[in-house]
């Protein structure tokens, strides 16, 4: 009987826990220059002409993150960081804040889409944030 | 000549038939009736008298239906079946009387699973929370105070939101473009955006 008390906390603690939302964040370095576009990045290449024609795209981080109300940080590779955490998750629909240097962003995740964020700039190109859904 | 020891003996002869002695008296019987033919005959009559009533008993019990016997003897027995609530309220009330205990056990288990089974369930579909949305949304964007930059939000029919930095010259330009761009609608005219860049 201690043992099905227990097993009563432990799942009811689990239940408790916040909210968390897991998102794709990769890091990826664009210069207008000809050069390589890595895998996948081909969708990239074409949403962002419509404001610059980049020759070249590596991605320079991937990793999934499991956002929730206190801030992940992510590093970037000109030594700066961004920072992201879950606002609301209010019928299945993630808000989420993403900071980085120079700016702040508050957006609403979308399964089909993703957000990209221009991070700075590094080694004569831009850096760019990409959060999407895991697959 | 009658032999003296029968009158000894024969009160005895009918309960050895009927197998009533102890051993040893059966054994001293069993001598007499041997060395007194008399003694034998009867113990012979006996034995005929008994075999005749064990068959007359047995005939009447052949002629007699014994398949509902039990039946009817627990009908005689057993008070009449009680109405089925009645039925489950005393099952109940003598669950909890005698097996507390069990039962309490057996539900704090069932909860347990219930709320573990509700965690995986909530912890396998975290993949999936949080995009219910097709599109994503830009619903604000803020420039840090002194950055001499300013945001350019773009969307593409895919559901993609682009934020570009731009670079700006003018810190009155900034501070233009903090104000314009705290009150930013998501679904505003990247056209328009785009060909700022």
């Amino acid at each position: 009987m201690r043992l099905a008390l227990l097993a009563l906390v432990v799942s009811t603690a689990a239940l408790a826990d916040d909210a968390k939302v897991a998102v794709k964040a990769e890091v990826v370095h664009a210069q207008v220059k000809a050069g390589v576009v890595d895998p996948g990045l081909e969708a990239m290449q074409a949403a962002l002409a419509q404001g610059k024609r980049y020759g070249a795209l590596r991605r320079v981080s991937t990793q999934k993150v499991l956002l929730e109300k206190k801030p992940a940080g992510l590093p970037l590779p000109n030594g700066t960081s961004a920072e992201m955490s879950l606002v609301t998750l209010e019928q299945g629909v993630a808000t989420i804040k993403l900071k980085v240097p120079k700016g702040e962003t508050t957006s609403k995740l979308g399964r089909d889409g993703s957000l990209y964020q221009q991070a700075g700039e590094w080694q004569g190109g831009d850096l760019w944030l990409v959060l999407s859904q895991p697959k | 000549m009658k032999n003296p020891a029968r009158k000894t003996f024969e009160p005895l002869l009918s309960p050895y038939v009927d197998g009533e002695l102890t051993p040893e008296e059966r054994q001293a019987v069993e001598r007499h009736i041997a060395a007194d033919k008399e003694s034998a005959a009867q113990v012979a009559d006996f034995r005929a008298a008994s075999g005749l009533t064990r068959l007359s008993f047995e005939m009447l019990a052949d002629e007699q239906d014994f398949s509902e016997f039990a039946n009817q003897v627990m009908a005689r027995v057993t008070p009449q079946k009680l109405p089925l609530f009645e039925r489950l309220k005393l099952s109940v009330s003598e669950m909890f009387t005698y097996q507390r205990n069990t039962l309490i056990t057996v539900g704090a288990m069932a909860c347990a699973l219930a709320l573990m089974a509700g965690a995986v369930v909530k912890l396998s579909g975290q993949d999936v929370e949080g995009y219910a949305n097709a599109r994503v949304e830009v619903q604000s964007v803020s420039i840090d105070t002194g950055a001499r930059v300013r945001p350019v939000v773009m969307e593409t029919e895919k559901g993609d939101a682009i934020i570009w930095m731009v670079e700006d010259g003018t810190a009155k330009k900034t501070d233009e473009v903090r104000r314009e761009e705290l009150d930013l609608e998501p679904a505003h005219d990247a056209s328009q955006k785009a060909g700022d860049l």
